[in-house]
């Protein structure tokens, strides 16, 4: 029996959440025409979505955690079921989408309930997920370089040994980013407009140029540098 | 955020910096700034006076240096001052052939106190 998951509902109440702060019953019911789903449940879904800890309201990942974890949710969740007239393909709605609240992007959702540890089927991300797991990996590389990397700060002081540390933190940290930033994209390049498309290209140069510059003695000048308009792909 | 970027212009701190650094150094006797990127050294006889190019270059390659070179003629000394920075080996054998030495901030506070052949071709000692 297919019943509505966390990770659906997570993606729905943050689409919600990010613009408004919380989302209400009208919201979800609007969102859910897909799904077996009466009014008071509706009701107690966004009041019980609206409680939990601003901690877990940062992004997505966080929500869809707390759902998972909260098990008066994964209780409702159970008991909603889809319409009969929704098809299903590979455990993926086929006969469905879900707009989210841009109206830009549309979720795909796996419907079977699979616990933690299980084998998961792929899941397809909507582009705002995507732009925040994107922006997260910008974000760590971002705080990496200010902490160890050539900033104006860091280089007006010529007595810091950061640069010491540099390499290795790029090499342990910036290149795996890099590399996950260059996946997720590509998986999901369709998302992408034509401009887009050329600073992913831009950035795949700069990524191989930096990570190869990372190991050599003698590092090679002409590598791209940092394609600072990769933060404004999928919207700034 | 913009690693990456190559050859720009020293910060101001860090040249003032570099300034306080050489006139501590017994072979100094005066540092004068020509300009942000520009430092004449005076030193004690019998070494030469320096002339040095200051550039922030997260790699100084030969194209760079050539065109430093031909826009600096007065010069014998480029300097890529943030510890960050690197220089190509083409880029330091295209410049020792102009008579220009080309060094990394620690390089020449070692290579201050030689002068000559001794100056251009100095090379700091390895870490153990």
């Amino acid at each position: 029996m297919d019943f509505l998951t966390s990770t659906v509902l997570s993606g729905i109440a943050w689409d919600g959440i990010k613009y408004a702060g919380n989302i209400t019953s009208k919201y979800l019911k609007e969102r859910l025409g897909d799904w077996i789903v009466n009014d008071k449940v509706l009701e107690e879904l966004a009041s019980k979505i609206n409680d939990l800890p601003d901690a877990y309201k940062k992004n997505d990942k966080f929500l869809e955690l707390a759902i998972q974890e909260d098990e008066s949710l994964q209780e409702l969740l159970r008991n909603i079921q889809p319409k009969t007239d929704v098809s299903f393909k590979d455990n993926v709605i086929t006969g469905s989408t879900i707009n989210n609240a841009t109206g830009s992007s549309t979720i795909h959702s796996p419907t079977t309930n699979y616990y933690y540890g299980q084998n998961q089927p792929p899941q397809v991300k909507t582009k705002f997920q995507v732009k925040s797991e994107l922006d997260q990996l910008l974000a760590e590389n971002a705080a990496v370089f200010k902490m160890y990397g050539p900033t104006p700060e860091n280089t007006s002081d010529l007595t810091t040994r950061k640069h010491e540390a540099w390499r290795s933190m790029a090499s342990n940290y910036i290149v795996p980013n890099n590399e996950k930033i260059i996946k997720l994209l590509e998986e999901y390049i369709d998302l992408l407009n034509f401009e887009e498309k050329i600073i992913l290209m831009e950035f795949k140069l700069h990524s191989e140029g930096f990570k190869d510059n990372q190991t050599r003695e003698e590092r090679i000048a002409e590598y791209p540098k940092f394609p600072i308009a990769i933060n404004s792909v999928l919207g700034g | 955020m913009n690693y990456g970027e190559r050859v720009v212009k020293p910060l101001p701190q860090a040249v003032r910096q570099l300034s306080e650094r050489l006139m501590m150094k017994p072979t100094v006797e005066n540092v004068e700034c020509i300009n942000n990127q520009l430092l004449k050294v005076s030193r004690t006889a019998p070494h030469d006076d320096l002339i040095i190019f200051i550039v922030d270059a997260y790699v100084l390659g030969e194209g760079d240096t050539f065109e430093i070179i031909k826009n600096n003629p007065t010069i014998n000394t480029i300097l890529a001052l943030s510890l960050w920075n690197q220089y190509t080996y083409d880029a330091k054998t295209l410049a020792r052939e102009n008579g220009v030495a080309v060094f990394t901030y620690s390089e020449l506070m070692g290579a201050v106190y030689y002068y000559g052949k001794r100056y251009l071709d100095y090379v700091s000692p390895k870490k153990d």
